[in-house]
């Protein structure tokens, strides 16, 4: 328990909120956890860090991402299970619930809520529109810089209120439509897989194996580094203790996911192959 | 004779449950008020093209000699993200009144909120109202 709460510190130390005033108490409650192990153990720390991430909910409302939820409610059930009878089970059991829970309900919207995901045009005007997926279009969907830059000029058209100017110069490309299914099938069934895991008893020796790959694949290119991290850190503290391995693949993924971010390898990787 | 499996204390089920709340409110936000399903804590990002960069807010001004529509100054962008990401009237209300009390002489106001489709078959875009208030 004592390593997971020092990766839960690390996460909430280095992925806080937005604004400064919202920043730097939680960083310094953190910070002061990660020195002070007695104060890890606290469950007073845990309760301010619950009132830290939390108040930035409504303050934002309704601007807060995803996982800015998740954040709040993982000090919640750190302040919660600090007080029980068995502390590290309490904490495991909130962890692995709270995975489950937030891959149940975003299988929810990709495979029920959501007629554009389920045919793929989602992952198609994202893989052309946002970007963060536009190295992937260019390596994998056969797109090309001109491409995307067409795509963006004919979307600026049609929001100007000059609906004629689509398509203009935009073509899609050939490639896009598979890849784009590609992702939508891997996404979707992945997704289900990991909430099916982690709150069904019987698929409980898949949940480290499938978290873990979809920390190691999905943030390659969706780099939403606090998400991931906090998907990380509540996989390593749902662990059982003799899950060592899988421990240790948490935080080689939770470390994996910054290198994503910090180092430019797909562009390096599109320039290697003459693709830019 | 194997021992009972451990019980689960109800502490450690509160977090969770706050979870599926809080999900569920954002479903019902969803539902009623068109808040954008990328935000409120229901976890539908990623799912689908109904998100703030395919969202247009648009104020028209309803003149005697006819419609003109508004460019919204950035000082009021704020409120304008919270227009597009909860077109619920007291939102667009407000972006109307702020922009009224920067320029008193405007008529009447209506304010849209227009979501994107895409065509399955060819990514067209095709511009979906999602809210409008008027004459505000």
């Amino acid at each position: 328990m004592e390593l997971a709460l020092r990766v839960l510190l690390l996460v909430l130390l280095l992925d806080a909120s937005l604004f400064w005033f919202q920043r730097v108490p939680l960083q310094i409650a953190a910070g002061l956890g990660l020195l002070l192990p007695a104060f890890a153990r606290d469950a007073r720390l845990w309760a301010g860090l619950t009132l830290l991430t939390a108040w930035p909910l409504v303050w934002n409302w309704p601007f807060s991402d995803n996982h800015d939820y998740l954040r709040a409610l993982t000090a919640l059930s750190l302040t919660l299970a600090l007080g029980a009878r068995d502390a590290p089970a309490a904490l495991r059991t909130s962890a692995r619930l709270l995975v489950g829970g937030t891959f149940l309900f975003a299988t929810l919207w990709k495979l029920v809520l959501s007629p554009d995901f389920v045919d793929g045009t989602f992952f198609r005007v994202t893989l052309l529109a946002d970007p963060r997926f536009h190295d992937l279009a260019v390596l994998a969907g056969g797109a090309s810089w001109e491409t995307l830059d067409a795509f963006d000029a004919a979307l600026r058209e049609v929001f100007a209120g000059r609906p004629e100017g689509w398509p203009g110069a935009f073509v899609e490309p050939a490639g896009l439509r598979p890849l784009a299914l590609a992702l939508t099938v891997f996404t979707g069934a992945s997704e289900a897989a990991i909430a099916a895991a982690f709150l069904w008893p019987r698929l409980a020796r898949y949940r480290n194996v499938l978290l873990i790959a979809f920390g190691a694949s999905t943030f390659a290119f969706a780099t939403v580094r606090g998400f991931g991290w906090l998907l990380m850190a509540l996989g390593f503290a749902q662990c059982a203790p003799d899950e060592r391995r899988a421990r240790i693949g948490y935080v080689a993924t939770l470390f994996l996911i910054e290198l994503y971010r910090s180092v430019p390898w797909s562009r390096m990787l599109i320039d290697a192959l003459g693709l830019s | 004779m194997p021992s009972p499996p451990p019980r689960v204390e109800r502490r450690a089920l509160v977090a969770p449950a706050l979870l599926v709340a809080l999900a569920l409110a954002q479903l019902a936000a969803w539902q009623c008020a068109a808040l954008s399903p990328w935000k409120g804590g229901g976890f539908g990002m990623f799912a689908t093209t109904d998100h703030g960069a395919f969202r247009t807010v648009r104020v028209i001004e309803l003149g005697a000699a006819g419609e003109r529509r508004i460019a919204l100054p950035s000082e009021l962008d704020r409120l304008h993200r919270h227009a597009r990401e909860l077109p619920r009237e007291a939102n667009l209300r407000r972006l109307a009144e702020a922009l009224r009390a920067r320029e008193p002489g405007l008529g009447p106001l209506r304010v849209e909120v227009w979501r994107t489709e895409f065509s399955p078959a060819d990514l067209a875009p095709r511009l979906v109202l999602v809210a409008q208030a008027e004459p505000l």
